[in-house]
């Protein structure tokens, strides 16, 4: 467990090394968020229907998905395919940590610093931009943070296996692409999943990315301990499952390592 | 030499060079002074050998050369231009080879590579095709020529890497580390070719290397940097007379075990220890030789860093 | 000495696109997966759309106008100037620039041309089919909006190698090039008709994903010269700024050294 730590330190020490990307992330996620909200004022001035969410909530719930998209690594899965691909990833077998492990840890460490930089400005800025009200469920907000992070493992874990599957595909890009939508249409992270239609939202929630973002975001305003304790299980659940499916993968590679020498 | 500089036979004359850079760091910024004061002038068709340890600014040197990097200080001049002014005139006349960083395409064959490195210096097709079977043949890369370059072996593919950097025949050749990691027919072929090609296309040579093979092979003259200086312009030959220190007396005894004795050349104890050797055994045979050039080099850096 | 030139610049782009198709699986793969992207892209905007029928006046073929456009321009980016994006980021990163400014071509294009992403064609086919099911295309406007097309392609081209140039300014800054140009393509995908005021403005003449997402349906809409002359002198300038951008760039290039050790 201790060297999990001291990896999990290590990139965390790295991101504060690197202060000046650090500063311009926060201003992207600023920018993003700004545009995020002025689409939603929009929409909202247009409909006047009293059943879509209250603007400052809504504020929040985007920060919530602006915060799983900036906390992660870049870079992650295009890092992976090209371990795969050189073979490198052969000599993490003479490490004593297993690969999987290392890099989960890896984009642990970069949230875990990122995300109270982040988390610092993201807040000030809905706060401004909500006119200093705060939204309806906002005392509830630490028990988000602690299953914001699960969202993250669960996000990280697919990003992984984006790289890894580099094994089948040749190529992990545009997988990574269709993940990347995935987390941003089924994940609802810009748009609540309840402005679908029912079908969508049913497909949303039976993938990792309904739970993930939607269902972690939207405690922020409709927050119950029944959805948290299931959000919290679904998550649970499926960073065991792909976790699974990605140890699988690894033996499957290591396999071809062996008869190919890499 | 067959180009248009025929007035003069310099290929290479550099004065004064130098390189600094500000560098920041914790203890606030810090000017590093890569390459100080370095003067020095290349014969065309001489094969140079440019040696010192890592970090000592050998690279940055052929990377002012090469008009790739501006000096902080000091003149160049490359077949008798001034690389940054000349640039576009000075390019296709030399050839650079850089060992970490390939020129060829990944995916295909490294004759597809060829054919578009020589359309980029303007040569036909026809010329193209000459050049490069001329050239596969030399380096004996005919038979895998048309397989793609992720599907070769190291050596397999720094060779058609020298290929790609010859086939619009330059002047000059620049070589950075061009045997690293190879096996030894690999290094052979290597080494022999482009000693050939210095002989018959007069092309001159410079070339960093930590292998001794490569410099013993391809030179005859040797320039040491350390710390951004210039410590040793000399040739081989002389190099080995003068910094020779020591003999290797080795003996082999008839029941096959050796002895081997080092005997520092000022000393008279030469005859003495020969003597001690033959003694202590049924002697079967002899030989007093020169310690390896990687020895004397060895020495060499040690000598500087004190 | 231009026939050779354009001898040189055709047999670049011809390998490149070999190069491209050389892993097959990787090939079919990226054309069938960026279709499938796009489309859960427009699945996602018309359930939002459906919500909400009109937003600030776009209708959903609007819409689905202007992703044809912004996709279609980002096709022909990706298939011909690909290397201008995290590749170029990253040789400017890692110092790996030298190979090609020893070579007697312009390195900023030869480094663009050299890379092509079947992706491309995905996006090509995906784009062209948005902007013809939208119903907006007619015989009077088709030679406009193959003159918006082009300006949204070359504004791709010029913001990536803008983006690309900052790690000669920056230390680690590709990832950072690679995620602006993701933002930039994100904004130009998102409905122009929700800006007004300031934002329009910044939209347009600085951070000129507008070009793409504002002005092309305004121009459809009501034309107008002035509008085709913004569109196009705006694509312009910023090539220019991004020409000028690498080139001061590399002159800080080559007056350092830049000695880097290699990410882990």
């Amino acid at each position: 467990m201790k060297k999990y730590l001291t990896l999990l330190l290590a990139a965390a020490r790295e991101q504060i090394s690197h202060l000046k990307t650090l500063s311009a992330r926060v201003l992207l996620m600023l920018i993003m968020l700004t545009i995020f909200r002025q689409f939603w004022m929009v929409v909202k001035a247009e409909t006047l229907d009293s059943q879509t969410i209250q603007p400052t909530d809504l504020i929040w719930y985007l920060l919530l998905g602006c915060l799983l998209q900036y906390g992660r690594p870049e870079g992650l899965h295009r890092r992976i395919e090209e371990d795969v691909r050189t073979g490198d990833i052969a000599y993490c077998l003479l490490r004593p940590v297993s690969y999987i492990g290392a890099k989960l840890c890896e984009s642990l460490g970069t949230f875990l610093v990122r995300l109270p930089i982040l988390l610092f400005f993201g807040g000030i800025w809905a706060i401004y931009l909500s006119g200093g009200e705060l939204p309806h469920d906002f005392q509830a907000f630490p028990v988000i943070l602690i299953l914001l992070t699960l969202s993250m493992i669960v996000l990280s874990l697919g990003t992984i296996f984006v790289g890894l599957s580099a094994l089948f595909l040749q190529d992990s890009l545009p997988l990574f692409w269709m993940i990347q939508k995935a987390e941003y249409i089924l994940g609802g992270l810009f748009f609540p999943l309840t402005l679908y239609p029912q079908w969508l939202q049913t497909l949303a929630m039976s993938t990792p990315f309904g739970y993930a973002g939607y269902g972690v975001s939207h405690l922020i305003y409709e927050f119950s301990w029944i959805s948290a304790v299931q959000t919290g299980g679904m998550l649970l659940l499926w960073i065991i499952g792909i976790s699974g499916i990605l140890k699988l993968m690894y033996v499957l590679l290591m396999r071809k390592v062996a008869i190919n020498g890499g | 030499m067959n180009t248009s500089d025929t007035t003069s036979t310099t290929a290479l004359c550099v004065t004064h060079l130098s390189k600094s850079f500000p560098v920041k760091s914790k203890q606030g910024n810090k000017i590093i002074h890569a390459v100080r004061d370095i003067s020095f002038s290349v014969t065309k068709g001489e094969c140079v050998a440019f040696i010192g340890p890592n970090g000592a600014g050998k690279s940055t040197t052929i990377k002012m050369i090469t008009a790739i990097l501006y000096p902080t200080n000091g003149d160049i001049s490359l077949l008798g231009m001034n690389p940054w002014t000349a640039r576009k005139h000075l390019l296709p006349r030399i050839g650079v080879i850089f060992g970490q960083h390939s020129q060829l395409w990944f995916h295909l064959p490294a004759a597809d590579s060829f054919r578009l490195i020589g359309k980029m210096y303007g040569l036909s097709n026809a010329d193209i095709q000459k050049r490069q079977s001329y050239l596969a043949r030399l380096f004996q890369i005919e038979s895998f020529i048309s397989r793609p370059v992720r599907q070769l072996s190291l050596g397999e593919r720094m060779r058609c890497e020298i290929v790609a950097s010859l086939i619009h025949q330059p002047e000059i050749l620049f070589l950075d580390e061009p045997t690293i990691g190879l096996d030894i027919t690999a290094k052979n072929i290597i080494r022999k070719t482009l000693k050939k090609l210095a002989q018959t296309e007069g092309m001159t040579i410079l070339l960093t290397s930590h292998d001794t093979g490569d410099i013993e092979e391809i030179c005859h003259r040797v320039i040491l940097i350390n710390k951004g200086r210039l410590i040793l312009d000399t040739t081989l030959d002389i190099l080995k007379q003068k910094y020779i220190t020591e003999k290797v007396i080795t003996a082999f005894y008839a029941d096959g075990h050796k002895e081997e004795r080092r005997i520092s050349v000022n000393s008279s104890d030469l005859a003495q220890e020969i003597m001690r050797l033959t003694q202590s055994g049924h002697l079967s045979d002899m030989s007093i030789s020169n310690p390896p050039l990687e020895e004397i080099i060895r020495s060499l850096y040690q000598r500087e860093s004190l | 000495m231009a026939v050779k030139q354009l001898d040189f610049w055709f047999s670049l782009l011809k390998l490149a696109a070999k190069s491209a198709f050389a892993l097959k699986t990787a090939f079919f793969g990226r054309i069938v997966f960026m279709c499938l992207n796009n489309l859960i892209l427009l699945v996602g905007w018309w359930a939002v759309f459906q919500s909400f029928n009109h937003i600030n006046g776009w209708a959903f073929s609007d819409f689905m106008f202007m992703s044809g456009l912004v996709i279609a321009a980002l096709s022909l980016f990706t298939l011909f100037f690909r290397g201008a994006g995290i590749h170029l980021a990253r040789l400017i990163e890692f110092g790996e620039l030298d190979p090609y400014l020893i070579q007697p071509r312009n390195p900023l294009f030869h480094i663009c041309c050299s890379v092509s992403d079947a992706s491309g064609l995905g996006d090509l086919i995906s784009g062209c089919l948005l902007m013809s099911f939208s119903g907006l295309i007619t015989p009077g406007n088709l030679g406009v909006i193959i003159l918006m097309f082009l300006a949204a392609a070359l504004l791709f081209l010029s913001m990536s190698i803008l983006f690309s140039s900052i790690p000669f300014y920056a230390r680690d800054a590709s990832d950072l090039s690679e995620r602006l140009f993701f933002i930039f393509f994100n904004i130009a995908g998102y409905p122009g008709c929700i800006y007004s005021g300031l934002a329009k403005f910044i939209l347009i003449f600085i951070f000129p994903a507008g070009v793409m997402s504002i002005l092309p349906i305004e121009m459809i809409h009501t034309p107008s010269f002035g509008k085709i002359i913004t569109i196009l002198s705006i694509s312009v300038g910023f090539f220019g700024l991004a020409i000028f951008s690498f080139y001061q760039g590399l002159k800080r290039y080559e007056s350092s050294n830049h000695i880097r050790s290699k990410r882990s």
